[in-house]
């Protein structure tokens, strides 16, 4: 199987909500999938064919924006070959055999090659922004509405993570805030970090490109502009590795490279490393959340040199997974296990 | 057999004696040059293998070259900087545009317009951006790198402003000597929006084809930076290169309405060039835009000009009206600091705006800055208490500023404050839903300030 190679399921590396038990009992994304070779590889929830993810037709498309766009449009009336023909009675005559047709066929079953699922709204949570949150849009009477003798409404219990003060950052802004920190100096290190989102909200949107692992669950890339923290999380969640190498003594005199599963904490740490060297090598004399800037948009586009650093500690853990510790060799409370070494 | 070393360890060493005499050597020698061994002719060179000369060569091979020393390339260009800082952008193509009724003229003074968004004019082959940027209107870290286009909010303070210009437009306010003039003064805490204050007025002024005469930055008058010298008949100090650049920028700006304006007389121009009755405006200045010499009397030309019956009406503005309150880093021949009023710009400014002198129909602006260093007399004089004379303030800034109009500018009230956040929220930049509980919590960190209000919806660090 293929999939042993693979330490954890890329699809199940979504963000976590903060104070998250990492228990992987819990969480069934930290958990190693196995597959056993007795057991058939699961059929796929839905049968894939060539015309699934194509475009709509132009009218379908017409009609989509103006659902978005909340207004009438004159393209559908007028645009389409089934309206031309209902307007224009000379058209029938004139109109080739097939379009004749269309008018007066009427099917009752579908055409379409897979079923279509109604929309689902469970879309993953990881992914989804980490400075939206999923409260509908009040309107304008809702506005002005408050509770009769109080000035604000109950707030909503339990309360976010974010509204504590002292951590009213998401985890990975927190992170890099402390990353770039030197000397203690905290409030530099955010309003680099402001300059470094403000920096990725202003450069045109990155340009994708053929074979760079993205995080799976990426939204459009030219959507990522508009939303800067989640623009550094998917540079950062996506070129971090999953494994880092310790070189154990071996038998006479040698070496023996064991890979250890990282926690998401560390694995970040090892990206921002990297990125924030390939940052330093920069030859122009950009000033720090510039030169950060360019290299979390080289990340995303595929062209950091971060991206070969983690592909050459897999290539290696991949090479030496022979001498992955197994049995830690003293028992360990499940409570305690923190990442899922103990149950490889 | 016995090493000669031993032998030579035995002798007695050749030290020679201070007292005794030396050998006799010879300095000279009177062989004749005739009999002198002859020189070696010279042959083929020798084979390279045996050649003791070339091995040394090969064997200096070995040593380490020193690398040539590079020259290293700057890092920036000069002035590259200067110009990376003060870049203006005003676009932010990521960002979603937002359908905004464009800042017409036909919004002055309108109240209910107030509490709005409005964008800039500027379509195609409209002009008004380009001309703001020329007069230097737009500033860094006003945050319009973030939005698709410039776009600004009409408050209260704008309506004001917008009353302003229609009166002196309408000629309300005409004075004894047939002169419609308004002066006033922006005033308010950090970031409440002063500057753009002053922005919006200078849109209005240019789509209403007024002349416009903008001083972006006072600092850069005091700051010591452009050459400077002192005019005879006046004892003001005169700073020709930097008023050549402020006509070089009021000529873009207003160039349709100085190709109107004919001079009414004749006048001197420097020591040489004179300006005849009839000409365009546009010349004159276009002539002294290339001399520093011709610049300062052709500012004044222009001043006069404007004060004259028939001129177009005239926008005066001054931002950071601080700096010009406490003394300039510039020096007399004594060292000592030279007072900013008797720099010739400040005094013609102040000139304005204290009402000495006047335009034929016009509005001198000035604005407040926060970014300066203590100034207790303007306070005192924008409080309007006199000052007290055990108080060591500087006595000529009360008068400097005598009988403008002090307009307050406020925090922005809650429909002001609504209309911003939803703005930021339309531009899709704000991700958060712009909800009561939201809007309540934003308003309240940033108390209705507007850099503030930025702040806390956009920024990690407030």
């Amino acid at each position: 199987m293929s999939l042993r190679t693979i330490f954890v399921q890329p699809s199940k590396l979504c963000l976590l909500p903060r104070h998250t038990p990492l228990t992987p009992r819990l969480i069934p994304g930290l958990v190693r999938n196995l597959t056993p070779k007795s057991t058939p590889p699961p059929a796929p929830s839905k049968p894939v064919g060539p015309n699934q993810d194509v475009l709509r037709h132009a009218s379908g498309e017409a009609a989509a924006t103006v659902d978005i766009m909340g207004r009438k449009s004159l393209y559908l009336e007028h645009g389409t070959l089934i309206q031309m023909l209902k307007n224009d009675p000379t058209a029938p005559q004139n109109a080739p055999k097939v379009s004749k047709e269309i008018p007066r066929t009427k099917r009752e079953y579908s055409t379409a090659a897979t079923p279509i699922d109604p929309l689902s709204s469970n879309t993953p949570t990881g992914m989804a922004s980490s400075t939206a949150l999923a409260l509908p849009r009040v309107t304008s009477d809702a506005f002005a509405l408050t509770i009769p003798g109080a000035k604000y409404p109950l707030p909503q219990l339990p309360l976010p993570s974010c509204s504590h003060l002292k951590h009213r950052y998401s985890t990975l802004l927190e992170q890099v805030i402390n990353f770039i920190m030197i000397g203690g100096r905290k409030a530099k290190a955010e309003s680099l970090v402001d300059q470094i989102l403000a920096n990725l909200r202003t450069r045109p949107a990155p340009i994708s490109r053929e074979g760079t692992p993205l995080l799976p669950g990426t939204p459009a890339l030219s959507s990522l502009p508009l939303d800067p923290v989640q623009y550094l999380q998917i540079a950062i969640d996506s070129v971090s590795p999953l494994v880092k190498i310790l070189m154990l003594k071996g038998a006479g005199g040698t070496k023996r490279p064991v890979p250890y599963p990282l926690r998401l904490r560390q694995r970040r740490r090892f990206a921002l490393t990297w990125i924030s060297a390939a940052a330093d090598k920069k030859k122009d004399r950009l000033g720090f959340a510039e030169r950060f800037a360019d290299e979390v948009v080289a990340v995303v586009e595929g062209r950091s040199s971060a991206w070969e650093k983690r592909s050459q500690v897999h290539k290696l853990a991949v090479a030496s997974r022979a001498n992955v510790i197994i049995n830690p060799g003293r028992t360990v409370a499940p409570s305690k296990i923190k990442f899922p070494i103990a149950v490889l | 057999m016995v090493p000669p070393t031993l032998w030579r360890c035995l002798r007695t060493p050749y030290i020679t004696h201070p007292l005794k005499l030396r050998p006799c050597t010879h300095n000279f020698t009177t062989t004749l040059s005739l009999s002198a061994k002859p020189l070696k002719p010279k042959g083929p060179p020798p084979s390279s293998k045996m050649n003791p000369g070339k091995q040394r060569t090969q064997s200096s091979k070995l040593r380490i070259k020193k690398a040539p020393i590079a020259v290293q390339k700057p890092a920036y260009e000069v002035g590259q900087r200067k110009e990376l800082r003060r870049r203006i952008v005003l676009s932010n193509t990521n960002a979603i545009p937002v359908a905004l009724p464009p800042m017409t003229a036909d919004l002055v003074g309108n109240e209910e317009a107030a509490g709005a968004m409005f964008a800039l004019p500027g379509g195609e082959g409209d002009m008004i951006v380009d001309r703001l940027r020329a007069l230097g209107a737009f500033q860094t870290k006003q945050h319009w790198p973030f939005f698709h286009r410039p776009c600004t909010l009409f408050r209260r303070e704008t309506v004001e402003i917008g009353r302003m210009l229609e009166r002196v437009m309408k000629r309300e306010v005409v004075g004894e000597d047939g002169k419609a003039n308004e002066r006033a003064i922006l005033h308010g805490y950090y970031g409440c929006g002063r500057s753009i204050l002053l922005l919006q007025a200078m849109t209005w002024a240019l789509q209403m084809e007024w002349v416009v005469i903008a001083i972006p930055n006072a600092h850069d008058l005091v700051v010591g930076h452009t050459e400077y010298e002192l005019e005879g008949n006046s004892h003001l100090w005169l700073q020709k290169a930097y008023t050549t650049d402020l006509l070089n920028r009021v000529l873009k700006a207003n160039q349709s309405a100085f190709k109107q304006m004919k001079l009414s007389q004749n006048y001197r121009l420097g020591r040489m060039d004179e300006a005849q009755k009839g000409d365009a405006m546009k010349r004159v200045l276009e002539t002294a835009v290339l001399d520093p010499l011709l610049a300062w009397d052709a500012f004044n030309v222009l001043l006069g000009e404007l004060g004259l019956p028939g001129s177009p009406p005239v926008l005066f503005t001054l931002d950071n009206l601080n700096q010009i309150s406490i003394p300039s880093k510039y020096r007399d021949p004594a060292f000592n600091a030279i007072h900013p009023h008797d720099l010739a710009l400040p005094n013609t400014f102040l000139a304005y705006l204290s009402g000495k002198r006047s335009f034929r129909t016009g509005i001198t602006l000035a604005a407040t800055s926060s970014k300066c260093s203590r100034t207790l007399a303007l306070d005192a004089a924008l409080e309007g208490r006199g000052v007290d004379p055990y108080e060591k303030l500087d006595p000529r800034i009360g008068p400097s500023i005598e009988g403008a109009q002090i307009i307050q500018v406020d925090s922005l009230s809650k429909r002001e404050a609504k209309a911003l956040m939803d703005y930021y929220s339309e531009s899709g930049i704000m991700k958060a839903p712009v909800d009561i509980a939201t809007f309540s919590e934003k308003y309240a960190v940033s108390a209705g300030n507007p850099r503030d209000l930025f702040g806390t919806c956009l920024r990690v660090r407030q």
